[in-house]
């Protein structure tokens, strides 16, 4: 029986009264690559961002490596610097991803605020800049890149921190086919590093290759767990879920 | 629809125009002068940190001039810099055009109303004199600044300013703030072009005010969520208030050089 | 209303530096410990809001348009201390970055503006708005005037650092060597503008945005609005009086008042019969017969004490004048404290 990264026990969610996640309770094994799927406003975000450590349960409880996790843990800081090395979210909306005024600032962002040692810290950002292909963009805007450019230096600054977790928020949409290859690509190579990869996302096409589990959420609930092939196979359930049009 | 066309095409220049134009000249202007700053030139090999510090003490000593002859020094000694790092005539006249203007509305009073010496017209040579001070400053000091910010990539003018002990917290949320006047410049072009392309004639003035501030408002909710959202992301990576920042190598002696007669020149040609 | 370089002498400026360095001490400790990790997300972010809103045209009536430095706005969201640090760094990016306004004057147009503009117009906000309900129109109104008396507050010291000039820096010939103008023509010009349409323009938008506010996010509001239930205790009524008694020595319509400035005269001008008439009538028919020593003190007061064998530098004006806005940034600061004490940011 492997071993759960994360495990969630009714866990609720509301912003201001509006309800984003409802009790939802969910296992994810260590080394797994999960897939969320679900429609716009289903919850994926949340729950990303909760397994981040970043919103906590209005009830319920989030296990980390059998744990519970809670915002206490955060006021201390070798907690707060280990689960931030060790767990790694690339957000959505690359405006928030990317705050730093350059694409080089952007990636040693993190090892800085881990406080490594700042002589090695630049050898790795040169060493990351050169493994996504962005060397050439080091001083760069992030207003002046492209979407996949933009994409790229959001995963090398978080993976910069080579976190056993790394949650993707949507990691493929708004790009064009050459640049979600090239994300699909760099996400398949992590597979054999033992990585537990969760990413949030509405293209189906890409999901074998991206996921071997898949999650379909409804309205802040989960409503269905399986294979990619099973998940896509289940018209009734993407169907409910608004992940596909009826005909 | 064409009459919609033709009320676009004959409309006067309202505020959206305006405010577009402006929001699209910051754009511009930033975007050539990284273009500039980005190639080689003379200015352009030499270290920001030594820049800035060069810039700061052509600003003082023009700021400090008692004479007309040390700012014309200074103004010749800045554009000469200028065009061996390929600065374009263009855009020094079009700064100094605006600068004269601006600042000439502003002196030429003072020709009549500075109490002097009479030289006719009712100009006093003190007049003439404070009004010719002015602008010579004017013009100088403001040359060296587009100079500086023209032939230095603003990211290296960011990290030169930590050099000279600004706050790291400062250099910080200038560097962020920087990075977001982009980001809100694009999103208000582009919620004023949707509705200038949505408008078919000219709206009364105070639905034309109403529609300003509504464009104002929205961009100001739109600040608040960005910023509870970067703040997520900036703890996700592992933020907790204090902000480190890398160090900058030591400047090497041809750069103190640089610096040491730089300072003692003005302090010469202040002195005199 | 930027001032750029050039306008003002490098001591000036200085003092202006050196008058706006405690201010944004003590909102950088206030700030951090109200936002704690939101600080620096939150602070540029609406800087570079506050950027933009600054290029915005606004239609005035009559026609004409006009800008909004976003002051007023900021205090009445952010309160006086984190809206002051969020339009200083915008304004130093303008200078910087943009060349709108000097690289000198960054300190002077920070204080004017960011600091001074920020602490008038939360004052006012906070004086007019009272205790009424999130989305009454004396909310509105009170919005509006904080950014009126915000803008307008910064326009007169604006203008005074500007009449100061020719008084206090001038070569042998008696040349100004920088701003021209003395208080009578400086004040006047500068608040023509601000009491019309630059105020009009900061009123807008600051009403505009709070009553925009007011319909789809007040929460927003909340955080410079205390609870409704609160009464007006005998402690505010005082802070109400203070405010007052500032607002009357900020406000350019007192100066306006009186015909010639008063402040401007320099001390050659009591030797002057015409001259005297005018300020007699100004002050009521007691005109001194000689320059008020006050005047000519002044500039000594600060030397007093200090001994005959101290640097030439302590016993300068310039000092003296470095001293008495020491003082004064203290004095504000203590009054800031004081009145923004309960809610702050
Ligand atoms: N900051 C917020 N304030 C209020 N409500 C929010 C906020 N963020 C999200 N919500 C609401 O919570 C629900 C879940 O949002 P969430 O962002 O998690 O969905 P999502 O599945 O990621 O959607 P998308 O595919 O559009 O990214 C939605 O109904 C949304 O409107
Ligand atoms: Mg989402």
């Amino acid at each position: 029986m492997a071993l759960n990264v994360f495990e969630l026990e009714q866990v609720s969610f509301a912003y201001r009264g509006v309800v984003a996640l409802d009790k939802v309770s969910l296992s994810i094994p260590a080394g797994q690559r999960l897939a969320l799927l679900g429609a716009n406003g289903c919850g994926k975000s949340t729950l990303l961002r909760i397994l981040d450590g970043l919103y906590f349960p209005d009830s319920g409880i989030v296990k980390y490596h059998g744990v519970p996790l809670t915002e206490h843990d955060f006021e201390h800081d070798a907690f707060a610097h280990s689960f931030r090395k060790r767990v790694g979210l690339v957000f959505q909306n690359p405006d928030v991803q990317l705050f730093c005024p350059t694409v080089f600032d952007e990636v040693a962002f993190g090892p800085l605020q881990l406080g490594w040692p700042k002589d090695r810290i630049k050898a790795m950002v040169a060493e990351a800049l050169e493994y996504f292909e962005i060397a050439e963009l080091k001083d760069r805007a992030p207003h002046r890149l492209s979407g996949g450019e933009k994409k790229r230096v959001a995963l090398a600054s978080v993976l910069i921190m080579d976190p056993e977790v790394i949650l993707l928020d949507e990691p493929t949409a708004a790009l064009d086919p050459r640049s979600q290859r090239q994300i699909v690509d760099l996400m398949k190579s992590w597979e054999d590093l033992g990585k537990t990869i969760i990413t949030a996302t509405h293209d189906l096409h890409l999901l074998d290759e991206i996921a071997g589990e898949c999650v379909v959420m409804d309205k802040g609930r989960i409503a269905g767990r399986g294979s990619p092939a099973e998940v896509l196979a289940d018209e009734r359930l993407l169907l409910g879920a608004n992940l596909i049009l009826g005909r | 629809m064409s009459e919609g066309l033709h009320h676009l095409v004959h409309r006067r220049k309202g505020f959206l125009d305006r405010t577009l134009a402006e929001l699209a000249h910051v754009l511009d202007r930033s975007f050539s002068a990284e273009l500039l700053s980005t190639s080689s030139g003379l200015l352009q090999g030499i270290d920001p940190r030594v820049k800035l510090a060069g810039a700061g003490i052509l600003i003082l000593t023009a700021a400090a001039s008692r004479s007309l002859w040390l700012l014309a020094a200074v103004f010749v000694v800045t554009v000469t810099l200028a065009f061996a790092s390929h600065l374009k005539v263009r855009e020094l006249l079009t700064l100094w055009i605006s600068v004269l203007l601006f600042s000439g509305v502003i002196a030429l009073p003072a020709l009549f109303l500075t109490p002097g010496q009479p030289l006719g017209w009712g100009v006093t040579k003190q007049g003439l004199q404070a009004a010719t001070f002015l602008l010579a400053r004017v013009l100088a000091t403001s040359t060296v600044g587009s100079v500086l910010v023209s032939t230095t990539p603003w990211n290296h003018l960011l990290r030169a300013m930590r050099a000279f002990r600004l706050p790291v917290v400062a250099v910080v949320l200038i560097g962020m703030t920087y990075r977001y006047i982009f980001l809100f410049i694009q999103t208000t072009m582009d919620m004023l072009e949707g509705r200038q392309s949505r408008l078919a004639g000219e709206l009364p003035a105070k639905e034309r005010r109403a529609m300003a501030l509504a464009t104002v408002g929205v961009l100001m909710s739109k600040a608040f969520e960005l910023s509870s959202d970067i703040h997520l992301a900036m703890q996700s990576r592992g933020y907790r208030g204090e902000v480190h920042a890398l160090d900058e190598s030591p400047l090497r002696v041809r750069d103190w050089a640089i610096l040491s007669i730089l300072a003692v020149g003005s302090g010469v040609a202040l002195w005199r | 209303m930027h001032i750029p370089d050039g306008y003002l002498s490098p001591s000036t400026c200085a003092i202006a530096y050196a008058s706006a360095a405690p201010f944004w001490y003590v909102a950088m400790q206030k700030v951090k410990r109200q936002l704690h990790t939101r600080f620096v997300p939150l602070i540029s972010v609406f800087s570079a809001f506050s950027f933009v809103i600054m290029m915005f045209n606004l239609p005035l009536p009559g026609g004409t348009t006009g800008h909004a430095t976003g002051v007023g706005l900021a205090a009445v969201v952010l309160g006086p201390w984190a809206g002051m640090l969020a339009i200083s760094v915008a304004l130093a990016i303008q200078a910087v970055f943009f060349g709108d306004g000097g690289i000198t004057a960054i300190g002077a147009n920070c204080f004017n503006i960011a600091i001074v503009g920020s602490l008038v117009a939360s004052l006012v906000y906070r004086l007019v708005a009272g205790t009424s309900a999130m989305g009454s129109s004396r909310r509105l109104l009170a919005a509006g005037l904080a950014g009126y008396a915000g803008i307008n507050a910064a326009a007169l010291i604006t203008a005074i650092e500007f009449g100061l000039q020719p008084m206090l820096f001038r070569d042998a010939a008696g040349t100004p060597l920088y701003a021209p103008y003395p208080l009578s023509i400086a004040i006047p010009a500068m608040m023509i503008g601000h009491l019309t349409f630059a105020g009009f323009a900061e009123f807008l938008v600051s009403a505009g945005v709070v009553s925009y506010l007011q319909r789809t996010d007040p929460t927003l509001l909340a955080r410079e609005a205390p609870g409704a239930e609160v009464s007006l205790a005998a402690a505010s009524l005082r802070k109400l009086w203070a405010g007052l008694a500032l607002l009357m020595i900020l406000t350019p319509l007192g100066l306006l008042a009186v015909g010639s400035a008063w402040g401007e005269w320099a001390p050659e001008d009591f030797a002057n019969p015409e001259t005297r008439r005018e300020i007699a009538s100004a002050s009521q028919g007691q005109a001194p017969a000689t320059a008020p020593a006050g005047l000519q003190r002044l500039s000594t007061i600060w030397t007093a004490p200090i001994p005959d064998y101290a640097p030439p530098i302590l016993k300068s004006a310039a000092f003296g004048y470095v001293l008495s806005a020491m003082a004064g940034t203290g004095l504000i600061i203590l009054f800031s404290l004081v009145a923004f004490r309960r809610r702050n940011v």
